[in-house]
């Protein structure tokens, strides 16, 4: 049971007084200090240029037309639309249960990364 | 005859109560254990990691992180079966073995490896606080446990391991906070924090609340 006692308590202090001094050592560095924010990127601009309908406009006509004010508010529209798009309802997902911060930021390119290769591509890597 | 019936009913309405506790806690565990798993592959890309790109420069943290999640699973995993009174009743060596293991892993890889992963926790400089309290918490209640048991003191025995499941727990009742309030749509730094902290706080004075409930019934017991 001492044994117990003394190794257990000795792997605690040499964990507190370790962690502590490494702590230290880390504490005014930059990369430590940015590592838990965020950088909240400006959600994702729609790719207005490629819709066909607004793309095929030519410049002339708009100005006979008038064309160019309802191009804005479809623009506008479209972007709107793209907004609400990207913001995706929260639901349970049994991979989320973790420590790993519960953020798009962090969770969309989670999803990318572990999707594993399709076998032929691995095949074809070996 | 119908007090027959009054007792029957009362013994199913606390199994009842019993599997709606235990239900949820063995599979929340299970799932924890689950998604535990997949860090064996030393994969870099989970979200937790990445997070802490940093910190997993460090080969002191790598390996401390490692050897922390491992004695987790294995924590969580054994500390099932203990609070099983069948097991207990069918096979006393199941439970003293699975015992040995949780106060082996505690005591010489789970809790000195949370400890020194504290200080990099995220959150503030208090969140770090708690995470040292939790590491040295959960040392201190799995020694006495262990204390006790070797002086045959079941019931202090009984105590103490509560306690210590009830820090081995946070684990997964954060998780489930966390889950619960990133569907709110909180911001996940304060869903971070405030999620700890109630899971910390709220399993401690469950545990003591269980704690009370159970010596007043062992204090009834000695009433004439």
């Amino acid at each position: 049971m001492k044994s117990v006692l003394y190794v257990g308590a000795t792997l605690m202090i040499g964990a507190s007084i370790y962690g502590f001094v490494d702590y230290k050592h880390t504490q005014n560095k930059k990369e430590f200090k940015e590592m838990y924010t965020v950088a909240k990127k400006p959600p994702a601009e729609p790719a207005i240029e490629n819709l066909p309908a607004l793309k095929e406009e030519k410049p002339a006509a708009i100005k006979k037309t008038g064309i160019s004010e309802t191009n804005k508010k479809a623009k506008a529209s479209a972007a709107k639309k793209a907004q609400k798009k990207t913001k995706k309802k929260r639901v349970f997902e049994a991979r989320l249960f973790s420590r790993g911060g519960l953020d798009e930021s962090y969770i969309k390119p989670s999803i990318e990364k572990t999707n594993p290769l399709p076998v032929e591509a691995v095949i074809k890597e070996k | 005859m119908q007090n027959t019936r009054v007792i029957t009913l009362q013994k199913s309405v606390k199994v009842f109560a019993q599997m709606l506790f235990w239900v949820p806690v063995a599979g929340f565990s299970l799932l924890l254990i689950y998604n535990t798993l997949p860090y064996f592959t030393f994969y870099k890309g989970f979200t937790f990691i990445r997070e802490r790109s940093f910190l997993f420069q460090s080969n002191m943290y790598n390996t401390c992180f490692y050897i922390h999640i491992a004695a987790g699973t294995i924590c969580i995993g054994t500390a099932l079966v203990q609070f099983s009174r069948y097991i207990l009743k069918k096979s006393k060596a199941i439970h003293r073995v699975s015992g040995k293991i949780y106060v082996a892993v505690v005591l010489f890889l789970g809790a000195p490896t949370g400890l020194y992963m504290a200080f990099f926790a995220k959150g503030s400089l208090w969140e770090r606080a708690l995470f040292v309290f939790m590491a040295g918490w959960w040392f201190i209640t799995t020694l006495y446990g262990l204390s006790t048991i070797h002086k045959r003191n079941i019931v202090a025995h009984k105590i103490w391991m509560m306690r210590s499941y009830a820090m081995a727990m946070t684990a997964v009742t954060f998780r489930v906070y966390h889950l619960v309030f990133y569907i709110i749509g909180w911001d996940h730094l304060e869903n971070y924090e405030i999620s700890l902290w109630i899971s910390v706080v709220g399993n401690m004075l469950f545990a003591e609340w269980i704690i009370y409930r159970q010596s007043k019934k062992y204090l009834k017991s000695f009433a004439i």
